[in-house]
């Protein structure tokens, strides 16, 4: 019983720890790329996207490259955390960040962009900083966008097959999260135990994708009452 | 207020990494890479082995190319069962295993075809319409990819085949091919008859008795975490039990023997 739910219990695992740490790093690119202008600001943005637009299988082989011992990454994590990153959950949760940034990133940048500049505007003339700003006028105003990114990268990082296969290894209870579970189970003709994956994932997703909009809509609906 | 922040983040962070800390200290069961081909019959095997010695064993299986390149890359397995014994010779000579390879049994390339057929008939099928697709695994990777490739070299059939090939990542892919019959010929190994029971459609055993082009192998690495029990995994596939279940898979097994 305990093998059948690992790896679902494995991608819940690594989709909510790459989703709060993606958030952090997420609400920090938004600040800059929102509140500063300076050159270089579109190449900028358009490297958030480039895990968009990337094979999976490229950035995996780039990983799995840089993740080497002797590599700049690989050895950075292993004298500092004596953590060996391929075929490691730590290397699932670096790769984790990295293509599913876009998926943090943009929803949060372009609601804060569609936000009238006057809000920007007024709090700077009452004498507020720019962080100030950011925090307490920018952002509860795009809560909505804050949902929805979070939950994207939540669920795009459940789904994530390519790069998890090329640097995970497969293996069991570190790195066979449901998705290359899947794979695997198809590939040893259990068909039954990969129905069952694919139907809970599916379920799943379903759920927390209702779930989300349920709560978006009580927010408008609320935000009407002023 | 930002330093209210500052303290949120960190401690955010400081939870983050104490969960990812408890994913790394669980104990874990013994790890055998093992080759696609041996899946089902050494996972019944290690069945036994738990049985008897109460020590668990995970398995992760994909093509012998493909292991053998991730043990090189520092990929945390106990034991490595390969298709053939070119790729632990090969880890041997880097110093990634802790003893020499052993064989261990001999596989065999075995034919699958939709329509019925005979040796003598071979020929004119996989060159007729009626079969558009043949499954081997690939070449490159797989040991038996590479036999597949090599027996159709040596009857003159490969430049005529060639465009109707379909690469499999591993013969268990190419296993799947067959088992969802979109494929009209398929090359896979011995195991395979017993792995696809349910497949409709006709097996041929097209390698020779005494098959020595594909020698399977088992060695200890040098990664490994618990060295006495892969040895004794390893041991255990020497013994009666281990042999009957081979034997019920169509491999013939063979004796204690080390390749230097």
């Amino acid at each position: 019983m305990n093998a059948f739910w690992e790896p679902l219990i494995l991608s819940v695992k690594l989709a909510s720890i790459a989703t709060l740490l993606l958030f952090m790093i997420g609400s920090f690119w938004v600040y800059v790329l929102s509140m500063y202008s300076f050159v270089g600001k579109s190449l900028l943005k358009a490297l958030v996207s480039v895990p968009l637009v990337l094979p999976p299988t490229v950035l995996g082989y780039y990983l799995l490259i840089s993740f080497h011992k002797e590599a700049l990454v690989g050895s950075f994590f292993d004298q500092l955390f004596n953590v060996q990153l391929a075929f490691s959950f730590e290397g699932l949760v670096i790769a984790s960040l990295i293509f599913s940034l876009p998926f943090m990133v943009n929803p949060m940048l372009s609601a804060i962009e569609n936000l009238p500049v006057s809000f920007k505007e007024s709090a700077f003339t009452l004498g507020k900083s720019k962080i100030n700003t950011f925090l307490k006028v920018m952002i509860p105003n795009i809560k909505p966008a804050i949902v929805a990114a979070c939950v994207m990268s939540f669920a795009h990082t459940i789904g994530e097959f390519g790069v998890i296969l090329m640097i995970g290894g497969n293996i069991p209870g570190e790195t066979r999260v449901a998705s290359v579970a899947i794979y695997n189970e198809v590939e040893a003709l259990n068909y039954n135990t990969a129905d069952s994956y694919s139907l809970i994932l599916l379920f799943f997703s379903i759920l927390v994708l209702t779930l989300v909009y349920i709560f978006n809509n009580k927010k408008i609906s609320s935000a009407k009452v002023i | 207020m930002g330093f209210k922040i500052c303290l949120l983040w960190s401690s955010l962070f400081c939870f983050m990494m104490d969960i990812t800390s408890v994913a790394v200290s669980e104990p874990a069961c013994l790890r055998v890479a093992i080759a696609s081909s041996l899946l089902k019959p050494i996972e019944d095997i290690g069945n036994k082995f738990t049985q008897k010695h109460s020590i668990c064993v995970d398995f992760i299986s994909a093509s012998s190319g493909v292991l053998s390149a991730q043990i090189r890359n520092g990929a945390p397995y106990d034991l490595f069962i390969s298709a053939n014994m070119k790729y632990p010779l090969h880890l041997t000579k880097e110093g990634k295993t802790e003893s020499n390879p052993k064989i261990f049994a001999f596989g065999g390339l075995l034919l699958w075809s939709r329509y019925p057929i005979q040796e003598k008939d071979l020929r004119q099928l996989s060159m007729s319409a009626k079969v558009q697709k043949i499954a081997i695994a690939n070449p490159e990777l797989a040991p038996y990819g590479e036999k597949a490739k090599n027996w159709m070299i040596e009857h003159n059939l490969l430049k005529i085949l060639e465009l109707k090939l379909v690469y499999g990542n591993n013969v268990n892919q190419v296993n799947l091919f067959i088992h969802s019959d979109v494929v009209e010929l398929a090359f896979t190994s011995i195991s395979a008859r017993e792995m696809i029971k349910d497949r409709k459609g006709y097996w041929l055993n097209i390698s020779e008795d005494t098959d020595t082009d594909l020698p399977h192998g088992v060695v200890v690495l040098s990664k490994s975490s618990n060295k006495k029990i892969s040895f004794l995994f390893l041991n255990y596939l020497f013994e009666d039990e281990a042999k009957e279940i081979l034997s019920k898979y169509g491999y013939s097994s063979f004796e204690n023997l080390t390749l230097n």
